[in-house]
């Protein structure tokens, strides 16, 4: 159904699966009783996914865009571009902040 | 963050006056540069860097397990009332009346008989929800001797009003004697 | 045929019948006007509660109304101005203005409206009833367990809040569906998405946050009226339960809904402020951007009202980020407004009063909205009187100021007349001076430690004279407000007749006569350049004079023009059904459901159910052809085929709308199911291992969905696919049994929420499984009736997607079944 509307919504849409995925690993992490090393790293490990997959995503629309400049592709292209600055400035933290507490 | 929110009002509004009473002092200004301008360039470095502030604030406030010691009070509510008990003190009394050392860092781990309860002394700090099946900690420290009014934050039914405390904060040396321990 | 002949001609086909004819009224120029009435009764009554609120606290020790009724007040006040006012009043608006803006001659699903405007009207009625009768709703308008629950609100008034509220959201989600599938199929020719009105943007990405936002709320709704009534624990911990995931569900909804209720207004703004600056909105992509990408960070920020339950800091960080990062998409937006008032001409009107009024109010509120995603001036300001302040800010400067623009600006729409100034403007500043004086002093009160809720506080703590001026600010606004109503009132007996497009805009919906006809516009203009930026003089005339397309009376049809999605070429005729008493009747049985289920007889609720479903079996009968008719004559020289004949039409397209509520309330429930086995206390003891043989449904299901898919085929092909449509319904029912049975073994679902999930989960398939089955039978029936052939195939579509979805939910069904049986994830 929103078949051409994906642009609009792609980067968006991984920035919602990563922080409902890290979100849920915090949570299982202390459940669990993580070792706070393997905790982070898990943690870490999918911020960094995320930013590659984001990161490739906005190359790939970028050429999209180059190749046939359309409206739509553009405000999809910054979209992802802010998609790539949420998912910095909310992710951060895990690098850092008290996992369990 | 008062005086930030001040200065950013004023812009915005001192803007929005300028553009309706004299637009030709703003006519220099490029269409896009408003939004590239107020929307992006003017957030996000105050947004980061506030956030930055409250999460190292909010780091240090943790009822962490390392570092200093502090000691354990125990809060139950029940509607609608508050009781605490002082588990590290040797033959301590429940008490109405939450009795805090001064001077030093407590624990405070706040759970509940029935309702959702909410644990708040104004001038102590933040408050910390009492929750049905779990237990809470939050740590506070009153500076100086004195009564502290404390009062339950969150909702809890028709005596909501009523539900409130006083923390009376003793030299340390008084401490154990006042909530009834050996000393 | 000359204007006025044409406008006799389309006026006799799209009129409502007088009398009491006009309770079968779908046109949306009437049920849009309803709505917002009926939205403007509610808000006069929320305002009455906050006064009465207001006069409580006026004063230390008062002992005007006790803590049990003002309980009730202050519930009903919140629950009355966000589910009766807001909501309803944006939807009346988008209802009313939408296919006028987009160049349409109605909505998609005109009796929807009238179904959705049935429902609110009942489910409101419900609530205000109970209320007067002394039953109102009394555990706060965001209804945590486990005060809410059984145990300690044991009386009927959380039933009445739970029950009246879902009633009324079948109103919101059914009005989200229609407004989504209009948007992007019912536009004028050649408006391509990137030239549509702004505000189309903007109505567009609410309603896709209204599919994805309102049924975490549905769903906890229909958890806790399943604790309440049939003891299943799902927020009870001494059985396995977590009062906290109430807390999830609610603001997993209730936050995204300050921005469902933010974004119409703004797209408001958006569409006055060109208009007073005489120059097209500055940063149109730039808008579009900022508002898709604040609806997705919507839904990142719930948490923030969850900070003080002992949540981890880190988990907290997330989301205290993502809430201070919703500031930006904002900033854009009102730096674009600045930006186009500054480089136009900006005229004052009392609109622009307003849009000022906004600029002061929600400025404020934003910026005490940054310091309350931060963590540590949260947990001090959480819950006290700060908080409501921030709340206020927002939500009236953000819907009550920019909504009174839109009142002045689009009033003549609606009468034909100009605004009588004499009133207009001392009741704005009644309103803005009323409001900070009750609201700006709440901060301090606030600071100074006075938390919510309270029903009287003692006088020696320095709030006294505070509460008092806010008390004396509210009664001055409510004097702006009867002022405004007053206002209203005269303009519609002594304002000048006001000619076409007073305001000099340059949007569709002023291209007709005031008030608007039921057909909106004798003629669909085509249009050629971006639809904010038109000349509206010039169209206006061509259109009156006919010249466009469909503008001719056929057939007695309603007629008018869908498009394709992304470059608005027309590809078919849209035949839109005449007025029905049917959206009235399918609501009164719905509302003997609801009230089955409040009173607690629950023999009316299968009956209910049964004559619901019967109902929207007739809704179909007046729709569709018994033959092809290939492609119609839509004037300009060109033809499109009709609706019924086409793949991509809206009612497919609605049914994958309702498919992602759907999906969304399923998601929900399964995320209920993680939290409580990951968190929830007292998962320890074992438990009962599940009984595999209901796991046969998996294949039943399976069956269905190839039955439905052959019949599909077969009928393309030319071949009846009645036999295969049979065989699916049988199928179809077998399966809903098998599961009912496997809802039937489970011991003691009461015992603890690792069985009532089992519960409720079956359940949700079987619901789908016979929601498959019927639409089987249905097409069948449709089949039978001649109204299906190789080309008008979409009953057999609709049936086709929902027998998948039915199929395709048992997959995590069954995962999580087998998680639940292993006693959870610890």
């Amino acid at each position: 159904m929103i078949g051409k509307l994906w642009p609009l919504l792609i980067g968006f849409c991984i920035w919602a699966a990563a922080f409902v995925g890290l979100y849920g690993l915090q949570a299982l992490g202390c459940v669990w009783g993580w070792p706070e090393a393997l905790h982070r790293g898990v943690l870490v490990g999918v911020c960094v996914f995320t930013l590659a997959v984001l990161l490739v995503l906005l190359r790939w629309q970028f050429r999209a865009y180059t190749a046939n400049p359309v409206a739509i592709d553009r405000a999809g292209l910054w979209l992802t571009v802010a998609a790539i600055l949420a998912s910095v400035v909310i992710f951060v933290p895990s690098l850092f902040l008290s996992l369990c507490v | 963050m008062f005086w930030g929110a001040c200065v950013l009002f004023l812009l915005v509004l001192g803007l929005l006056s300028v553009s309706l009473l004299r637009p030709a002092m703003l006519a220099a200004v490029k269409p896009m540069h408003w939004i590239i301008g107020g929307g992006l360039m003017m957030p996000i470095p105050i947004l980061v860097g506030l956030l930055i502030a409250a999460l190292v604030l909010g780091e240090q406030l943790l009822p962490r397990a390392g570092g200093a010691k502090a000691m354990r009070v125990e809060a139950h509510a029940s509607q609608w009332q508050w009781r605490f008990t002082y588990p590290e003190i040797a033959g301590s009394a429940e008490s109405d009346v939450l009795h805090l050392p001064a001077g030093e860092p407590v624990d405070i781990v706040v759970t509940t008989a029935d309702v959702i309860h909410s644990f708040w002394i104004p001038r102590l700090g933040g408050k910390i929800d009492a929750i049905p099946g779990r237990e809470n900690t939050i740590r506070l420290q009153a500076d100086k001797p004195g009564a502290y009014h404390g009062i339950c934050a969150e909702y809890c039914g028709p005596g909501h009003e009523t539900m409130s405390f006083v923390a009376q904060a003793h030299d340390g040396a008084d401490f154990p004697a006042a909530v009834g321990g050996r000393p | 045929m000359s204007p006025i002949g044409l406008h006799k001609a389309l006026n006799k086909i799209w009129a409502t019948p007088p009398g009491w004819g006009r309770l079968s009224a779908v046109n949306h120029n009437i049920l849009g006007k309803r709505f917002m009435v009926l939205a403007l009764v509610f808000f006069t009554i929320g305002g009455v509660l906050a006064m009465l609120i207001r006069a409580q606290l006026a004063t230390p020790n008062s002992a005007f109304i006790g803590p049990e009724l003002y309980n009730q007040i202050f519930t009903m006040h919140g629950t009355v101005m966000m589910f009766l006012f807001a909501i309803p009043m944006f939807e009346g608006l988008a209802i009313y203005m939408l296919p006028k803006l987009l160049g349409a001659r109605d909505l998609a699903f005109p009796r929807l409206t009238a179904y959705g405007f049935w429902c609110y009207l009942f489910g409101g009625t419900i609530l205000i009833i109970a209320m007067l009768a002394g039953y109102a709703p009394n555990a706060g308008w965001f209804m945590y367990t486990p005060l809410s629950s059984g145990t300690y609100s044991p009386g009927i008034n959380a039933d009445v809040w739970l029950l009246g509220i879902t009633f009324v959201e079948i109103s919101a989600v059914t009005a989200a569906v229609e407004l989504v599938v209009t948007i992007l199929k019912m536009r004028a020719p050649g408006m391509s998405l990137t030239r549509m009105p702004i505000f189309g943007w903007y109505m567009l990405v609410t309603a896709g946050m209204m599919l994805i936002g309102f049924p975490p709320l549905i769903l906890g709704s229909i958890l806790l009226e399943l604790e309440r009534a049939f003891d299943l624990p799902f927020f009870d911990p001494t059985r396995g339960g977590d009062p906290l995931l109430w807390q999830h569900l609610f603001w997993l909804f209730g936050h995204p809904e300050v921005y469902i209720i933010f974004l119409p207004a703004a797209g408001v703004l958006s569409t006055m402020i060109p208009t007073f600056a005489r120059r097209p909105l500055l940063g149109y992509n730039a808008i579009i951007v900022a508002i898709v990408a604040m609806a997705f960070l919507s839904f990142g920020l719930w948490v923030h009202h969850m900070f003080t339950v002992g949540i981890p800091h880190l988990a907290l960080a997330f989301f205290s980020a993502a809430s201070a990062l919703v500031a930006i998409p904002t900033a854009v937006q009102i730096f674009a407004w600045i930006g186009t008032l500054a480089s136009g001409r900006p005229k004052f009107d009392i609109p622009m009063l307003y849009v000022v009024g906004f600029f002061i109010v929600f400025v404020c509120g934003g910026l005490t909205g940054v310091m309350l995603a931060m963590v540590p001036f949260n947990s001090q300001a959480h819950d006290s009187y700060f908080v409501v302040a921030h709340l206020h800010y927002v939500l009236v400067g953000g819907f009550v100021f920019p909504m009174l623009a839109a009142l002045y600006y689009w009033l003549p729409h609606f009468t034909g007349r100009r605004s009588v100034y004499g009133l207009s403007i001392p009741a704005f500043w009644l309103i803005l001076i009323g409001f900070n004086l009750t609201f700006f002093l709440m901060h301090l009160t606030g600071l100074m430690g006075m938390p919510r809720r309270i029903s009287t506080y003692p006088s020696n703590w320095g709030w006294d004279w505070l509460n008092l001026l806010s008390s004396v600010g509210g009664f001055l606004m409510t004097m702006g407000f009867a002022l405004v109503l007053i206002d209203i009132i005269m303009q519609f007996r002594f304002g000048r007749r006001a000619g076409r497009n007073p305001w000099k805009a340059r949007t569709l919906e002023w291209a007709m006569p005031t008030p608007a006809p039921p057909y909106n516009f004798v003629a669909i203009p085509e249009i050629n350049a971006r639809a904010d930026d038109l000349d509206i003089d010039a169209l206006g005339g061509e259109l009156a004079g006919g010249r466009g397309y469909l503008a001719f009376p056929r057939a007695d049809r309603q007629e008018t023009l869908g498009v394709d999605m992304m470059t608005g070429e027309p590809d078919q005729v849209i035949i839109l059904p005449q007025p029905s008493f049917l959206p009235l009747w399918t609501a009164l049985a719905t509302a003997a459901f609801f009230l089955g289920l409040l009173f607690k007889v629950y023999w009316i609720v299968p009956v209910a159910t049964v004559a619901v479903v019967i109902l929207f079996f007739l809704w179909t009968r007046p729709l569709g052809a018994r033959r092809n008719m290939g492609a119609i004559e839509i004037g300009q020289g060109r033809a499109v085929p009709a609706d019924g004949e086409v793949k991509d039409n809206v009612t497919y397209w609605a049914s994958l709308s309702g498919i992602a509520v759907d999906a969304t309330l399923y998601a929900s429930l399964l995320f209920g199911a993680l939290y409580l086995a990951v968190i929830a206390p007292g998962w320890a003891e074992p438990l009962p291992a599940t009984n595999w043989l209901p796991a046969i449904a998996l294949a039943t299901a399976i069956a269905s969905l190839a039955l439905a898919r052959r019949a599909e085929i077969s009928n393309a092909k030319g071949v009846s696919p009645a036999p295969m449509l049979l065989l699916a319904t049988c199928v179809g029912i077998a399966t809903t049994l098998i599961l009912v049975m496997g809802m039937a073994i489970i011991p003691h679902p009461t015992s603890h929420a690792n069985l009532a999930l089992r519960f409720v989960l079956l359940a949700y398939c079987a619901v789908h499984s016979a929601v498959a089955a019927l639409l089987a039978l249905h097409a069948w029936l449709r089949c039978r009736g001649g109204f299906v052939s190789s080309v008008r195939a979409t009953d057999l579509r609709v049936t086709r997607v929902w027998t998948d979805y039915a199929a395709i939910v048992q997959v995590p069904l069954w995962a999580v079944l087998l998680m639940l049986s292993g006693g959870g994830l610890r």
